[in-house]
């Protein structure tokens, strides 16, 4: 008989620690009202179920998930995951329970309120997986090259064959602050590894090529196309740490300096831009 | 000249090819190798004007011998001059791409001595790039129309990519604004690359080890409102390149006006950014919505409606082909409802799969309802009554976004930007028209 009482989960934080609670779940035939990581836990009056990470029983449910549900459910379990927002643990496994009720078709119904839950906390980690593709920088540092981001969600995972399939032969470390993990990479091994406190490596002597890739930034805009809104919607100002050819964009009373470009026509093209939003209606929620 | 300088100039002369994609092309590296590519491509940065940023985009020399009015590397301009070595430009990718600030090369030049002596330039850096330095990722390299054939061969083994910039959207204006170029000229590197394409995949079923001939496809730009052409003609233009020469991409460039000439519009004119956003919707529409360019526009009005897209356009004189019942119709016909793109339409078909669609789940599967709704029955019910008439259609679909640029109304506000736009000006940003 199942336990009526409001009923918490807290386990380690680990996937594996996850799926262990997926299927103390379906063996105690209960949803959790919550399920908290251990070290983020409030002292509460609810009953609290300590979940043990159990290697066997994880690997019995990421079968169970894969022959039962299919890849692209496992696939779906596993990238939500990584999505780094309170609640995210009872929403995949609210998700696992209806795919088991439901069976394979589950991964198509998006347009149900379970399932796209789930679909956008996947879209929403696909994507920030994509912006670091894009936009994380390396520094040189004799021979080897650092990165250091602060992604929203824990997207290593997602960027490493990426990365390690373009320098496959170099040395390059790719810090996550915001997690404390980092990618590291060498011609023969590559991990993702937890990082506690990381002292980054000095970079400052890589100034040459950031120097003249700054100044060709500079160099490749048309004024009187100069579109700000544009590109804040391709590149938000968040990323704008990353990139040596904005970063001073970032400081208070920067004024746009672009080749050939007089302050008349910079005006004229801020007048176009405003023009543009009239036109296009409703960008940045005017 | 030190490389700043250098950079400087080369990178400011090869900024209106408008041109970026990386996308296309499938590379991974070996051994001893840097870089690979992948087919979705990547942008790593997004200029101050908005474009996207993913090759290093140079031209290898702006010396050049040519004398195109609307061009600012004209041999009668008087301006700074710089040559890269290939090796300075395979350094300067590889260092550039270990950091992530590119994807690769885009590497174009203006003809230096003959269009022969170029290439050979050209294809030598490219070779240095491969070969001795092992780059495996994207570059896009622009062939140079009378170069002898053998030599567009051989750039086209090293590159992913090779386009051949058709300039002008007619021959008349080609005679006119670019009197060295010929028509043939553009045209003849263009079929030969299409062949060498099409041969290319037949050996690459054949032989195993056929090394690979331009795999991201080719691509071409017009210049949009340097001459009189019409959006009618510059569409059909586009389709019929299409179609015959099987590009990829056919790139707008809004005119930027920067030569005095008689022949051009005048230095104050603005570029008809608006034409080429519009220009660009209706290209989308052949390649990916099954549009074809006749029904798209008509000689009778022979430019793209300003104030909706050209989808929209099509749908609100096409009444009789909405609704369109979401649960039952089929992807092409998803596509062409205003509002639904290419994203929308495979959601919708996938998830219909195992369930009916209503309203919500339309909202839950990410569909933007703003004009859709108008367009759409979810179990034969609307959203909200749907206008019957073209001109009922246009008003319901423009009136949230009706403003000052097309009436006088509102204009007042504007006043923060001095001098106040006047309705002149908006028109002739809308149409560009001079």
């Amino acid at each position: 008989m199942p336990d009526r009482g409001i009923l918490i989960f807290a386990y380690d934080g680990t996937f594996e620690g996850f799926l262990s609670a997926v299927f103390d779940s379906f063996s105690m035939k209960t949803i959790p009202a919550d399920i908290v990581v251990f070290d983020d836990m409030e002292p509460s009056l609810l009953k609290i179920h300590y979940i043990e990470t159990d290697f066997e029983h994880a690997k019995r449910v990421r079968t169970g998930i894969e022959n039962k549900l299919g890849y692209t459910v496992l696939n779906m379990v596993e990238k939500a995951f990584l999505f780094d927002e309170e609640g995210k643990e009872t929403a995949i496994l609210r998700f696992i329970h209806k795919a088991f009720s439901e069976g394979r078709s589950i991964g198509s119904r998006i347009g149900d309120e379970t399932v796209s839950t789930v679909y956008k906390m996947c879209v929403a980690v696909g994507n920030e997986a994509e912006r670091h593709r894009q936009f994380a920088r390396f520094s040189d540092s004799k021979g080897a090259l650092i990165s250091v981001i602060h992604p929203k969600h824990f997207v290593l995972p997602l960027i490493k064959n990426f990365f390690c399939a373009r320098m496959k032969n170099e040395t390059f470390m790719i810090f996550d602050a915001e997690h404390g993990a980092a990618l590291i990479h060498t011609p023969k091994r590559t991990a993702i590894i937890p990082v506690e406190n990381l002292e980054i490596p000095d970079c400052s002597e890589d100034r040459f090529y950031s120097g003249l890739w700054k100044n060709y930034y500079r160099h490749i805009a048309i004024a009187s196309r100069y579109n700000p809104t544009c590109r804040r919607a391709h590149m938000p100002k968040r990323f704008w740490e990353y990139l040596p050819e904005v970063r001073e964009e970032l400081e208070e009373g920067f004024v746009p300096k672009l080749s050939f470009g007089t302050a008349e026509e910079i005006a004229a093209g801020i007048r176009n831009d405003f023009k543009n939003r009239l036109l296009e209606g409703e960008t940045d929620g005017n | 000249m030190d490389m700043y300088e250098k950079l400087e100039i080369l990178a400011e002369a090869a900024k209106y090819d408008a041109s970026c994609s990386s996308s296309g092309s499938g590379r991974s590296s070996s051994e001893g190798m840097i870089g690979a590519a992948t087919p979705s491509g990547c942008c790593h940065s997004f200029t101050a004007d908005g474009r996207c940023v993913s090759l290093l985009k140079i031209l290898m020399s702006n010396a050049c011998v040519y004398d195109c009015k609307y061009c600012i590397s004209r041999r009668s301009n008087d301006f700074p001059r710089a040559t890269f070595t290939p090796r300075e430009i395979a350094e300067l990718t590889i260092e550039f791409y270990r950091r992530n600030y590119i994807e690769g090369l885009f590497l174009s030049s203006a003809v230096v001595g003959t269009p022969d002596w170029t290439m050979e330039h050209m294809i030598e850096a490219l070779r240095l790039l491969r070969e001795e330095y092992g780059f495996a990722g994207y570059i896009h390299a622009k062939a140079i129309p009378g170069a002898d054939p053998v030599l567009t061969h051989r750039l086209g083994l090293l590159a992913d990519r090779v386009s051949v910039n058709i300039e002008l959207p007619s021959e008349k204006s080609l005679v006119s604004l670019a009197p060295d170029k010929t028509k043939h000229n553009i045209l003849e590197p263009m079929g030969l690359i299409k062949t060498g394409i099409e041969e290319n995949c037949e050996d690459l079923v054949k032989y195993r080890h056929t090394p690979k001939f331009v795999p991201a496809g080719q691509s071409t730009q017009m210049i949009v409102g340097a001459s009189p052409e019409t959006d009618y003609h510059i569409l059909h233009l586009t389709e019929s390149l299409y179609k015959k020469y099987g590009l990829k991409r056919v790139y707008y460039s809004a005119y930027v006006p920067l030569q005095e000439d008689a022949l051009l519009p005048s230095l104050d004119t603005r570029p008809p950014l608006l034409r080429e956003h519009r220009l660009y919707q209706a290209d989308w529409l052949l390649r990916f919505y099954g549009f074809e360019a006749s029904e798209i526009i008509d000689p009778k009005k022979p430019m793209l409606h300003p104030e909706v897209d050209p989808k929209c356009s099509w749908a609100v004189n096409h009444l009789d082909d909405f609704p369109v019942e979401v649960n039952t119709a089929d992807y092409e016909m998803l596509l062409r409802v205003p509002g639904i793109g290419v994203t929308g339409a495979k959601r919708i078909v996938r998830a219909r799969r195992s369930q009916k669609l209503d309203f919500d789940s339309l909202k839950r599967l990410g569909i933007v309802l703003k004009r859709a709704k108008f367009f759409i029955t979810c179990s034969g019910k609307t959203l909200q009554k749907l206008p019957e008439t073209t001109e009922s259609m246009l008003w319901a679909i423009t009136s949230p976004n009706r403003m000052g640029g097309f009436t006088d109304y509102g204009m007042e506000q504007l006043s923060l930007f001095e001098p106040v736009l006047t309705g002149e000006v908006v028109r002739e940003c809308l149409t560009g028209e001079f």
